[in-house]
């Protein structure tokens, strides 16, 4: 049976409470404020790409996925290829307009969110970190040069060495709503 | 002496895995301070984390984790070394150092403060050497799988040397202990579970909790429910945890002791996340092995995260153990991943 103290006034355990308060009501309400005045930019600059395409290694046999697939594969749920290969995820940082849209669009979840959930997921021993890039030509060559990879990048950057994989049937995902 | 040693050690394998295929080196650290109700404030450095994962192979990978932390001196403390071998996802198998896969936010949630949503662990899943009362630490095998089927299916299969038993590379009896789970998301986002934890203790062996020598042997039976869903708005972690101690002649007699925890945040933009944590542990009246208080914590705080990796804490707690004064503590930590 719970049997709280009782032996002290209540009027005194208040004005403990009530001290305490007084010195931390400041730093909350920094704290706050200051979130509040910078919240993160809800702004997503898509306007860099219309439409996405999904690569994989030219060796790779898939040649389709539903996007639920695709989304079990970027969150780590999936870890092989139908041929038992591992699969190795390639991700443009989430600071860049297609990295943005990976989170967004595949995974569901902001650009900050997604940093956090590969931190956590990779830090549970769940994942292996996925290779992160700035710039589209570096993904390209990565994917390209690496069986099991995949990756997403702009429509417009698919090149003859990789291979697009069709979500759902389409070779390129709309990146706007 | 010992811990330069230590170091050394931790250098070398670093250094080796570094050649390795795909090494990755990173590391989190904390600092606090805390005002106490008639007390004094403080300012503390928390846990300096370091956290190695190598991929050695296309299916065997490491996992390591170092902590420096203080006490009484400052100490080197090998939190986990995990090899892997992984088959797909319905299928992997760990050896080593691990945290034990009861409940949800042991296995979530390691030394790094900055991921864990508050400043400390809920008291139910303390550390062993922070006065918590579950085995958060195991030496041993352990048997896993995920996201199988619709409902995300998964599971853990451990078996190791057990609580008292040194966590490196002795037991100090023939007893193994096992821990066996099952989880499902039938949500995205969400997870509901079950496990249990299943041990004993010789009589004569020294008590984990006070030193002292156990005057009777004592079969542990833990059962745990967790339920945990973390949105982009709301986030909510509860568990329930009981533990059955039967104690063996000549004492010949069990006592159940029953600890929940259960966070609630609530995301207001990326960067800002009230919370509140309520804690109880209620001791069996008989449970010697614990000898402990029956206490409930409420913790209200804030969290503001610059980015993924830093992020700031402010909490107030109010403490209620049975028969003693409430304590009143706000803390404040500054996170940091890197």
């Amino acid at each position: 049976m719970w049997q709280p103290y009782r032996s002290q006034s209540v009027f005194k355990m208040k004005e403990n409470m009530l001290k305490i308060l007084r010195h931390i009501t400041f730093l909350f309400s920094f704290v706050l404020c200051y979130g509040f005045i910078n919240p993160p930019d809800k702004k997503q600059d898509f306007s860099a790409a219309n439409s996405i395409t999904v690569i994989v290694n030219l060796s790779n046999p898939t040649n389709d996925l539903t996007k639920k697939q695709l989304k079990g594969i970027f969150k780590g749920e999936v870890l092989r290829w139908p041929d038992k290969k591992k699969i190795i995820l390639a991700v443009m940082k989430s600071s860049t307009p297609i990295g943005k849209i990976t989170a967004e669009k595949i995974l569901n979840m902001s650009a900050n969110d997604m940093d956090q959930y590969y931190l956590m997921q990779v830090f549970q021993g769940k994942i292996t970190a996925p290779k992160t890039f700035e710039s589209t030509e570096d993904l390209k060559n990565f994917v390209a040069n690496t069986q099991g990879a995949i990756g997403i990048i702009d429509q417009s950057n698919l090149s003859n060495n990789l291979k697009a994989i069709k979500i759902d049937g389409s070779e390129a995902i709309s990146s706007v709503k | 002496m010992k811990l330069r040693r230590q170091i050394i050690s931790i250098f070398l394998l670093t250094a080796c895995l570094i050649n390795a295929q795909d090494t990755k080196i990173r590391g989190f650290a904390n600092v606090n301070s805390s005002y106490r109700e008639q007390g004094k404030g403080a300012f503390a450095v928390g846990q300096y984390d370091n956290f190695v994962t190598s991929n050695i192979t296309d299916r065997i990978s490491f996992l390591g984790e170092t902590v420096f932390e203080f006490d009484e001196h400052f100490v080197l403390d090998v939190e986990r070394v995990i090899i892997k071998y992984e088959v797909d996802n319905w299928f992997e198998i760990k050896a080593g150092k691990f945290h034990n896969p009861l409940g949800y936010w042991n296995n979530a949630y390691h030394h790094g403060t900055l991921i864990q949503p508050t400043i400390s662990r809920p008291d139910a899943v303390k550390f062993e050497d922070e006065g918590g009362i579950l085995p958060i630490h195991l030496t041993g095998l352990w048997l896993s799988g995920h996201d199988i089927g619709k409902l995300k299916f998964g599971y853990d299969l451990a078996l190791s040397n057990g609580i008292g038993a040194n966590h490196y590379v002795a037991d100090d009896n023939d007893n193994k202990a096992i821990t066996a789970g099952l989880h499902i998301k039938p949500l995205d986002k969400l997870e509901i579970g079950v496990s249990g934890y299943s041990d004993r203790l010789n009589r004569f062996e020294s008590n984990v909790v006070s030193g002292d020598t156990l005057k009777s042997p004592i079969s542990i039976a833990q059962g745990a429910f967790h339920i945990a869903y973390l949105g982009s708005k709301f986030e909510f972690i509860a568990e329930d945890h009981y533990i059955l101690h039967s104690y063996g002649l000549p004492v010949k007699q069990d006592a159940t002791t029953n600890a929940l925890f259960a966070y609630f945040g609530y995301r207001i933009n990326d960067k800002v996340t009230p919370y509140f944590l309520y804690d109880n542990i209620d001791f069996g009246k008989n449970d010697t092995y614990f000898n402990g208080l029956t206490n409930q914590k409420f913790t209200l705080g804030i969290r503001y995260a610059f980015n993924y990796l830093a992020n700031l804490k402010l909490e107030f707690c109010r403490q209620e153990i049975v028969n003693v004064k409430p304590m009143h503590v706000a803390t404040l930590s500054f996170a940091i991943g890197f």
